[in-house]
C-alpha cells in the first residue's frame, strides 16, 4: 500500500551535519591560517565584497549562458541522434562506439581541445559542455526508444487505440519519463563543466573569476566563488530539478520492465 | 468469419505458430460455444500466452485458422499494464479512445465500471503507483470490460495476487462474465483456478511444439462450486495420465 504522500522532513540531522562542517572549517582556519583556509566569516565578507562591487551577477549570468547554451546543443543533438538510432539498429551499432569514445574522453581533455580550436572565446565553454553531455542524452534517448516496443504497446493495440492517441498518450510520456531524468542530470553537470572550462579559457564567468582569485592568491575570494557555485546548484536541485526528477522517476518505475 | 454450427462461436483449427526457428504450437484445435468459459492450463512456457494472443488477433497464426463470430475481444493481461501517467479513470478512458462515444458516455461508463470493481470515486482519481497490486488488477479488469467485449481473454490475471485477493477477483470475474453473458478464455498455470472458473479445461502439453493433450468439462454451475467440489475435481484432474505428463509429474498415480 502506498504510504503518506510526503512526511515532514526532519531537519535536525542535516543541521547538525552543516554545523559540524562549519566548526571543522573554523578549526582548520585556526590551524592553517587565512592563506590556506580563510575562516567562514572572512569568506562571507569576501562574498559581500563581490556583491558590493557588482561582479557577482555578471559572472553568474555569463556562466549560466555558457552552461545553458552548451546544454541546449547537447540536448538537441542527443535527442535527434538518439531517436534515430533507437529506431534503426545498424545506426545504433554504428554510433555506439562513437558515443562510448566521447564519454571516455575526460572533460578536462575536451577543454584543452576546445581552447586549441576556439581560442579563449566563450565558444570553448559551450563546446566543452555540449560534447561532454550530449552522449548522456543520446544514451537515455536510445534506451527510451528501444524500450518502447513493449507490452504497453501490445495492450494499446489490443484496444485498437487510434494512432494519434497512441503518440500523445503512450509514446510521448514514455519518452519523457526516460529522457527527462537524464536531461536534469546533464543540466546540473553542464553548470559544473562550464565553470571548469571558463577557468582554463579565461573568457569570463565564475570560472574566470576563480582563476583571477587564484592568480592574486585571494583564497577568501576563491572560497566565496565556490560557495556561489554550490549554492546555486543546490537551490536549483532542491527547487526545480529534484521534484521533476522524482515525478518522472515515479512514471518510469511503473513501466513494465522499469525495474523496481 | 461465420461458423457452421450455431452454438459454436469460436473455432480454432490446426493452429501452429513459432518464433524464428522454434515451433511453439502445432496442430492446436478446439471449439468454444457462445457464453462458455474455457481455461487453457499447462506448465510455464508451454505457449499459453501465444495461443491467447493468436485467438485475440494480436498475432497472425503461421498455420491453421482461428475463426469466430465475436466483434469485440478484450484482454486482461498478466501484468495490469496501466499507463503510469494516467489515473485509474484515465487508463480506462485510454481503452475507450478507439470507440465512438461522447465525452458524457465515456464518463458514465467509467464511473459505473469503477463502482462495479469496488472503487470509490476517490480511488478513481489515483495513479497506478498509488494503488495496491489488487487495485491495479481491478483497473485492468474494468478497462477490459469498458469496451463491452463479447469475448474476454484473460492471461494469468491473478497470478501475482495473494491467495485471498486471487479468490476475491476470481469470484468477481466469474460474476461479471455471467451477468454480461460474455464468452471467456482464461490462461492459467493454476489448475484450481481453472476448476473454479471454467466450464471446459484445455490442457496444453509440455512438448515442443505443444498441442492440446486433454480436455475436461465441469458440469456444475460455477456459483455452486464449493471448496469440496474444487478439491474433488482437482484430484480427478491430477489423476489423469495426460495431465500428469503435461505437468511433468510421476506417471504413477498416487493412491
Amino acid at each position: 500500500m502506498p504510504g503518506p504522500a510526503s512526511p515532514r522532513r526532519d531537519w535536525r540531522w542535516p543541521a547538525i551535519g552543516i554545523g559540524a562542517m562549519v566548526v571543522l572549517w573554523e578549526v582548520g582556519h585556526l590551524v592553517y591560517g587565512s592563506l590556506v583556509l580563510p575562516s567562514p566569516a572572512e569568506t562571507v565578507a569576501a562574498l559581500a565584497g563581490l556583491i558590493a562591487a557588482g561582479s557577482l551577477l555578471p559572472a553568474v549570468a555569463a556562466t549560466m549562458r555558457d552552461a545553458v547554451s552548451g546544454f541546449t546543443v547537447a540536448a538537441l543533438v542527443g535527442l535527434a541522434a538518439g531517436a534515430l538510432a533507437g529506431a534503426n539498429r545498424p545506426l545504433r551499432h554504428m554510433l555506439k562506439p562513437i558515443a562510448t569514445t566521447l564519454l571516455g574522453v575526460p572533460s578536462i581533455a575536451w577543454v584543452v581541445l576546445a581552447l586549441l580550436w576556439f581560442g579563449g572565446s566563450g565558444l570553448a565553454t559551450v563546446f566543452t559542455v555540449a560534447v561532454t553531455t550530449a552522449p548522456i542524452v543520446y544514451g537515455a534517448t536510445v534506451a527510451a526508444v528501444a524500450s518502447l516496443d513493449g507490452s504497453l504497446r501490445t495492450m494499446a493495440r489490443s484496444f485498437r487505440v487510434p494512432p494519434l492517441i497512441l503518440v500523445a498518450d503512450l509514446y510521448l510520456p514514455h519518452m519523457l519519463s526516460y529522457v527527462f531524468p537524464a536531461l536534469v542530470t546533464t543540466l546540473a553537470m553542464s553548470w559544473k563543466i562550464a565553470v571548469m572550462a571558463e577557468l582554463l579559457s579565461g573568457a569570463g564567468g565564475i570560472g574566470d573569476r576563480l582563476a583571477s582569485a587564484r592568480a592574486v592568491v585571494d583564497t577568501a575570494a576563491a572560497f566565496a566563488w565556490i560557495i556561489v557555485v554550490v549554492a546555486l546548484l543546490l537551490v536549483a536541485e532542491a527547487a526545480v530539478l529534484d521534484p521533476l526528477r522524482r515525478f518522472f522517476d515515479a512514471w518510469r518505475r511503473e513501466l513494465p520492465g522499469g525495474g523496481r | 468469419m461465420s461458423l457452421t454450427t450455431a452454438a459454436t462461436a469460436l473455432r480454432v483449427e490446426g493452429l501452429g505458430h513459432g518464433y524464428g526457428e522454434e515451433a511453439i504450437l502445432a496442430d492446436v484445435s478446439f471449439e468454444l460455444a457462445r457464453g462458455a468459459v474455457a481455461a487453457i492450463v499447462g506448465p510455464s512456457g508451454a505457449g499459453k500466452t501465444t495461443l491467447l494472443h493468436l485467438v485475440g488477433g494480436l498475432a497472425k497464426p503461421q498455420s491453421g485458422s482461428v475463426r469466430h463470430d465475436f466483434s469485440r475481444p478484450a484482454f486482461v493481461f498478466q501484468d495490469p499494464l496501466l499507463l503510469p501517467w494516467r489515473t485509474a479513470r484515465g487508463n480506462i478512458d485510454f481503452a475507450l479512445s478507439g470507440l465512438k462515444l461522447t465525452a458524457g458516455e465515456r464518463r458514465e461508463r467509467i464511473r459505473a465500471l469503477l463502482l462495479e470493481v469496488g472503487f470509490t470515486a476517490d480511488d478513481g482519481g489515483k495513479y497506478p503507483h498509488q494503488l495496491s497490486g489488487g487495485m491495479r488488477k481491478r483497473v485492468a479488469l474494468a478497462r477490459a470490460l469498458a469496451v463491452r467485449p463479447d469475448l474476454l481473454l484473460l492471461d494469468e490475471p491473478f497470478g501475482a495476487l495473494d491467495f485471498g485477493l486471487a479468490r476475491q477477483m476470481q469470484a468477481l470475474v466469474r460474476r461479471l462474465i455471467g451477468e454480461r453473458s460474455m464468452t471467456a478464455l482464461l490462461v492459467t498455470h493454476d489448475l484450481a483456478e481453472a476448476v473454479r472458473l471454467a466450464d471446459t479445461i484445455l490442457v496444453l502439453g509440455k512438448g515442443r511444439p505443444a498441442s492440446i493433450v486433454a480436455v475436461q468439462t465441469l458440469s456444475r454451475p460455477p456459483r455452486l462450486r464449493d471448496d469440496a467440489y474444487v478439491e474433488a475435481a482437482l484430484s480427478r484432474l491430477i489423476a489423469d495420465r495426460d495431465i500428469r505428463a503435461a505437468f511433468d509429474l510421476d506417471p504413477a498415480i498416487a493412491p
